[in-house]
């Protein structure tokens, strides 16, 4: 009987402890790779780590790093977004990103967004879907005691400080609440890509034969908006929209 | 003899001195002799030691006919430096030759014997053209009317300049050497420096040139002209296309025979010779050169340096302390503008504080173009230890020998910086060893080493559970209410029930007053009646018995709609009730009476209560 145990203890233990192995050296080899400046071999354990669904934030920012010392920019870009995506307030991803994109040929002028757009936008990007959710249910609970204290005090006064002061903190709820799902959106949202190819011809219509409207390349990010067959709607951060192949971009 | 310009034929003749000794490893022995003749023309041909020989012995002239000679003359000097008195003696021999054949031909070397020792002098070669008759002489009989001396000529085919240049197809930067020379066949005797013309589109180095006193015979074109160099300089082309060196207007004089024809009294013409001097003028024609760019294909550190350069570099110390100074020379040699040389980019470690180099040049300037070197000194100051390797220096030029470009590099230094002491920060320029962070280049940021968490993230809101966050809070927050309601409830249900009740009991007190008035037991009935009277206002006004004075009773009752006349019975009775416990009987009124007083105002009290 007590050895059964100790066989299901060890069971128990080595089982996790044995599939995080792999992972764990295959990550630190490919650092090792990175450091000795061996980057095709790096990127490619990083790629198969990805492959095999280990995606942290931490691969994606290495394998990016391992293509712009090759000068992959675009591959780069795309991976850096995809850890970008998955970390959201990391200052070295932010960083990286920002430098590789410095080296991408398109210079497109953002459209410019409607201030209050642009300030709902910058206010749900301070913090990531988690934070503004314990945010919001901080918030809530807090105004539902306020609304206790009001419901139970004797004084007038107080009882109006303690009224509006609910009110505020439930409005603060429902405000970060709506932050949070806006965020969580976002996150899950795969409608954003990377053009992986030198230079890719974006079409008026979903037809090869269609005129061609504009130029796009390497590492330029577009928002994809529809899709008919091996074709895709894009649109550039200038408010252009166009027909592109599938298979000049990747999705983030 | 007298077409020879300011010709110098010293014939100081004989202070002999036979003391006078030259030392026989000191012998000079020369031969001179013009390098162009023309058939027919006498010419000399001079032997000049410097000491008395025993025995000398002409050579053989032929195919040259000997007119005359040897005639020997001798001069000596003395000179004095300090205290040595030193004697020189010059001999020379002097023989009159002249050509028959034209053709070049050489005199073999004459010997002499000094001392018992043998020398010999150089031989001679000497190109014989065919003679002509001297252009000047029969032009200046042509040309001179009687008595007009002063009048101007003008240069011709007999009297000219030009510029000679080593080349007309240069490359931009590429050195061209110019001379400036006068060719005469009319007997120049004067010539004023000329001035020379701006030279635009050309950097312009001087060679030195001696200062014109005796022109020399050359051949132009089979024609023996007499020419002398008036100036030499190197041209650096500074751009493209075709430049012109101006031309040069000279003024000079040349001298003449003018035979003058004076008139006697006695009608007899007399003709006789005299030398005058004349002014003559003549300019050089201009001189274009073509300058064509560098070739394509130029090294990106080429800065326009065109020539032949060699390069070495070192440093002064391979080690040393922090904040002392590193000083890096690089030496460029050869042949090249060196004023126009860029210093070639050191690039030191990020750490030292680099000052600009200090150039020293030096140039010689020779028909050959210019030569020298230029030192680039640079001063670096490491502020930090450490170990650091200066890379190579290169610096690149343009060829135009082999016509590419070329490319010299250093070996890489290394250099090894010690901490120095202490206190030798005062030399460091801003205050502390503090220093902002540079920015060197922009890099991407260095990988992430630590092992991530393997978990495929979730966010909060991916859950559906995640909703329980708000609804339990929210069912707490119910049910709080909900409590606090049904308390409330209660207690308010209490109050009501003692308030129904409130006649009945005072009714049950007062019946038990009224049995206690019947049994004439005095203290029990005032206090029946005061319980009945505190019980009553307590349950009524809803305050509990124990706060209950009369102060706030009054203040309840008067909200409430009691006049004050009530209260003042009610108060009356109250104070009968306490007061009848200790007073004695007889000064208060009845117990029947309080006991009816008290009836009737409970009633009034419990109807006009609202």
């Amino acid at each position: 009987m007590r050895h059964i145990k100790i066989i299901l203890l060890l069971f128990l233990f080595t089982l996790p402890a044995k599939a995080e192995v792999i992972p764990d050296s295959l990550y630190s080899m490919a650092n090792k790779f990175y450091s000795e400046g061996r980057y095709a071999e790096a990127a490619t354990l990083y790629d198969s780590l990805i492959n095999s669904g280990y995606t942290a934030p931490e691969v994606y920012f290495n394998l990016g790093n391992a293509c712009f010392k090759m000068r992959q920019i675009g591959k780069a870009i795309l991976n850096y977004e995809r850890a970008n995506r998955l970390k959201p307030f990391d200052e070295d991803i932010r960083f990286n990103l920002q430098l590789a994109r410095a080296y991408t040929v398109d210079k497109i002028e953002s459209l410019p967004e409607f201030f209050l757009t642009a300030w709902w936008r910058a206010f749900r990007s301070l913090m990531d879907s988690d934070h503004w959710m314990i945010l919001s249910i901080v918030l809530f609970v807090v105004s539902l005691t306020l609304i206790l204290l009001f419901l139970f005090s004797a004084q007038v006064n107080r009882k109006k400080i303690f009224f509006s002061l609910s009110v505020l903190f439930l409005l603060g709820a429902i405000l970060t609440g709506i932050s949070g799902y806006r965020q969580s959106k976002e996150f899950h949202a795969r409608n954003e890509g990377i053009v992986m190819v030198p230079s890719a011809t974006v079409k008026s219509s979903p037809d090869a034969g269609s005129s061609d409207l504009f130029v796009l390349h390497e590492g330029t990010k577009v928002r994809i908006e529809d899709a008919v067959g091996q074709w895709v709607e894009i649109r550039i951060a200038n408010g252009n929209k166009g027909w592109i192949e599938f298979s000049n971009i990747e999705i983030i | 003899m007298r077409r020879e310009f300011r010709y110098v034929l010293p014939l100081v003749l004989v202070l002999v001195n036979s003391v006078t000794q030259v030392p026989a490893q000191d012998v000079d022995f020369k031969a001179s002799a013009p390098s162009v003749v023309a058939t027919g023309e006498p010419f000399e041909v001079v032997y000049t030691l410097n000491a008395r020989p025993e025995q000398f012995r002409q050579p053989e002239f032929s195919p040259f006919e000997l007119l005359g000679g040897p005639s020997t003359s001798t001069s000596t000097s003395v000179q004095m430096i300090g205290t040595q008195i030193r004697q020189n003696i010059t001999v020379s021999y002097t023989y009159y030759l002249r050509a028959n054949s034209t053709g070049k031909f050489e005199i073999p070397p004459a010997q002499a014997t000094i001392k018992g020792k043998n020398f010999s002098s150089n031989a001679l070669s000497i190109e014989v053209v065919k003679g002509s008759t001297p252009a000047s002489q029969p032009q200046q009989g042509a040309q001179s009317p009687s008595g007009e001396e002063a009048e101007s000529i003008k240069g011709g085919k007999d009297l000219f300049a030009a510029f000679l240049v080593d080349k007309r197809n240069v490359y931009l930067g590429e050195p061209v050497i110019v001379t400036l020379k006068v060719y005469d066949r009319m007997g120049l005797s004067r010539l004023a420096p000329p001035k020379l013309p701006a030279l635009q589109g050309f950097y312009k180095n001087d060679i030195p040139t001696p200062e014109l006193r005796q022109l020399t015979r050359e051949n132009v074109n089979g024609q023996i002209y007499n020419t002398g160099v008036i100036a030499r300089f190197i041209l650096y082309p500074q751009k493209t296309g075709d430049l012109t060196i101006g031309s040069v207007e000279f003024n000079g004089a040349v001298q003449r025979t003018v035979t003058r024809r004076s008139r006697s009294w006695f009608d007899f013409d007399f003709d006789f010779p005299t030398i005058q001097e004349q002014p003559v003028t003549f300019r050089s024609e201009p001189v274009t050169i073509h300058v064509k760019p560098l070739p394509p294909g130029q090294p990106a550190n080429f800065s326009g340096t065109v020539g032949d350069l060699s390069m070495a570099a070192s440093i002064d110390k391979p080690e040393l302390n922090t904040n002392d100074a590193l000083t890096l020379k690089i030496k460029l040699t050869g042949k090249a503008n060196m004023k126009m040389i860029n210093p070639p980019v050191v690039s030191f470690p990020a750490d030292f504080d680099a000052y600009p180099p200090k150039a020293n040049v030096q140039e010689e300037y020779t028909t050959e173009g210019t030569t020298g070197s230029v030192t680039f000194e640079y001063i670096a100051i490491p502020r930090h230890p450490g170990t650091f390797t200066i890379p190579p220096v290169s610096f690149s030029y343009f060829s135009p020998r082999s016509n590419e470009y070329k490319t010299l590099a250093s070996q890489p230094f290394s250099v090894t910086v010690n901490k120095g002491r202490e206190d030798t920060t005062i030399t460091v320029v801003s205050g502390l060893s503090r220093e902002d962070v540079r920015l060197l280049n922009q890099d991407i940021r260095y990988i992430k080493r630590n092992i991530p968490d393997w978990k495929n993230k979730q966010l909060l809101l991916d859950s559906h559970l995640f909703i329980l966050w708000y609804v339990a809070p929210l069912v707490l927050f119910a049910l709080l209410i909900g409590i606090r309601r049904k308390t409330i409830r209660e207690r308010a249900d209490a109050a009501r029930m003692r308030h129904k009740r409130a006649a009945r009991l005072a009714a049950k007190r007062l019946r038990k007053a009224e049995k206690a008035m019947k049994n004439q037991q005095q203290d029990e009935f005032y206090e029946e009646i005061l319980k009945a009277i505190w019980g009553y206002l307590s349950d009524k006004l809803m305050i509990p018995l124990a706060n209950l004075s009369r102060d706030n009773a009054w203040q309840a009752l008067s909200e409430r709609g009691i006049s004050g006349e009530l209260k003042e019975q009610l108060g009356k009775i109250i104070d009968t009730c306490e007061l009848a416990r200790f007073a004695p009987a007889g000064t208060l009124p009845s117990m029947k009476e309080t006991y009816e007083n008290a009836v009737v105002l409970m009633e009034k009290i419990d109807q006009n209560l609202k």
